[in-house]
């Protein structure tokens, strides 16, 4: 089964990763600007980071046939933090409008503090003016107020709620989200966060409609193959094989569709049109003539 | 010759599917002669004009011997963005630190199509920098897009730069016979690295690339020999 990882930080993963993910099915992801473990001190670091998930980590994918896709945005942590956060709003429309970038994210709430809220505000109004769909993290404490406080401002704002997936949603929080238009992701984490039978009772009670899952892999203690596994763990309790398709391949694809940049076809940033008209592929891929 | 390579890109759209608003769209890009713009539109070139690669015949059309190299197989956005480039750094005082600029603000597609214009703005020597750091990319097709069918590096490298692009050529699968102008910047040196770098292979019992002869002997004894 082809799968779609919607939330996966490939940048603090190897490629023995890619490799496995490629295996288990895994053909598109999404990686969402996020922090890196601890705070940057600077907006240029910022900056590179953007560049990496525009360049070289698209590379890596491609090596393993795995197409990539990024959001672009100023996380909730360290919006807090005043030696970056201006500086790093003034960037970001430099790269939202980039190819590559099929949302504005991870944005949202952590600790919930009023500097949090002007800069997820800041950006679901970047999010509208570059016609982009947004991923809202929510806070790992406190997570039913932050979900609530999520939903309210993007209803304030009047920001369209098909255009918003809520992330790391739980048993308590995901009914509010279904309640509105918003999408619902699900981080399926080996400890915290979500787990492969939860989500199999929440796809029972819920259905397939506006539910998308992620392994949300990171530096963390974490696993890339969760998608493919939670996949495996559907269809072992009897969830349909379309259900399960839809959850891991349609739903994530129209959600970021929205974008206008979720370009499936081959990826031809990777392949030289030059080699092929000239015909001399006869180095790549193949093993070269051993002289002795 | 920008005009040479302009006309050939606007033939180029004219036909095709929503060949008039491609053709629209370039034309005003390029009539702004505001850098920001300019770079607004070079972000924006492959979702307004499309990647779709133009048949290799037709560049032979184009009478510049450096203009029908970078146009051969190239796709529709990126010679929009030579185009604009090129603009760009005739209305802007400092042209490398635009380039610079727009070379390390980019993604891969827009990296590939700054290195393609290279040797087609204005004097050209002035990037070799820019071209010689491009080499160090561990993208692939980053790399390639300088080393590969790109009059550039021949012309405008250091000995040490050109050496080390050939080198890597080898290591990474680029064919020799890709890299224009290369007998004319043969040397020992160069000759000394790929034989130090075949028989490192060769000891560690791994393969040696199929055209690594091509860089140890001489252009001048192959002519002689054959
Ligand atoms: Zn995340």
């Amino acid at each position: 089964m082809r799968m779609f990882d919607p939330h996966v930080h490939m940048t603090s993963r190897t490629t023995d990763d890619y490799e496995a993910m490629a295996n288990r099915g895994i053909a598109a992801i999404v990686e969402p600007a996020f922090w890196l473990g601890q705070p940057r001190t600077n907006a240029a670091t910022f900056e590179d980071y953007f560049l990496s998930l525009l360049g070289w980590e698209p590379f890596r994918a491609s090596q393993f046939g795995i197409r990539h896709f990024c959001t672009i945005g100023l996380n909730p942590k360290e919006a807090n933090d005043p030696r970056v956060a201006a500086e790093v709003l003034d960037l970001l429309p430099r790269y939202l409008v980039k190819d590559g970038v099929v949302a504005v994210g991870e944005i949202g709430y952590d600790d919930m503090t009023p500097t949090e809220e002007t800069y997820f505000a800041a950006q679901l109004e970047l999010a509208a003016t570059f016609e982009l769909p947004v991923l809202v993290h929510t806070p790992h404490r406190d997570k039913k107020r932050g979900t609530e406080r999520s939903l309210a401002l993007i209803q304030d704002m009047r920001f369209p709620e098909e255009r918003v997936l809520i992330d790391h949603n739980n048993e308590e929080t995901l009914p509010l989200v279904l309640d509105t238009g918003c999408w619902a992701g699900h981080s399926i984490y080996p400890d915290t966060k979500m787990d492969e039978e939860r989500m199999v009772v929440l796809v029972k009670k819920y259905g397939k409609e506006r539910i998308i899952v992620n392994s949300a892999a990171d530096w963390g203690k974490s696993d890339p193959l969760k998608v493919a596994k939670t996949a495996g763990r559907m269809l072992e309790r009897g969830i349909s094989r379309a259900d399960v398709e839809a959850i891991v391949w349609d739903n994530p694809i129209r959600f970021f569709s929205q974008s206008g940049r979720l370009d499936l076809g081959p990826d031809d940033t990777m392949v030289d049109q030059r080699r092929q008209f000239e015909g001399n592929s006869v180095l790549r891929g193949q093993e070269p003539l051993v002289r002795s | 010759m920008s005009a040479q390579l302009e006309q050939y890109v606007y033939a180029k759209l004219a036909g095709g599917l929503h060949g008039r608003s491609r053709l629209d769209w370039l034309s005003r890009a390029l009539a702004i002669c505001d850098v920001q713009t300019l770079n607004a539109a070079f972000v924006l070139a492959s979702r307004t004009i499309g990647s779709d690669v133009l048949p290799p015949s037709d560049a032979e059309a184009l009478a510049d011997a450096d203009l029908a190299c970078i146009a051969h197989g190239a796709p529709a956005d990126e010679l929009a963005r030579i185009c604009v480039l090129i603009r760009a750094t005739r209305a802007h005082g400092d042209p490398v630190a635009l380039a610079t600029e727009w070379y390390r603000r980019g993604d891969n597609r827009e990296k590939r199509a700054v290195l393609r214009a290279l040797s087609v703005l204005d004097d050209p020597d002035r990037y070799a920098e820019l071209g010689a750091a491009a080499c160090r990319s561990s993208v692939q097709l980053v790399f390639e897009a300088i080393c590969s069918s790109n009059p550039f590096p021949a012309r405008h490298f250091s000995d040490l730069a050109f050496n080390q692009m050939v080198l890597k050529a080898l290591f990474t699968g680029v064919p020799v016979s890709s890299i224009q102008g290369f007998d004319a910047r043969w040397n020992q040196e160069l000759s000394r690295m790929a034989s130090d770098y075949a028989r490192e292979r060769l000891v560690a019992g791994r393969s040696v690339p199929v055209d690594i002869d091509r860089v140890i002997a001489s252009p001048a004894a192959a002519t002689e020999a054959s």
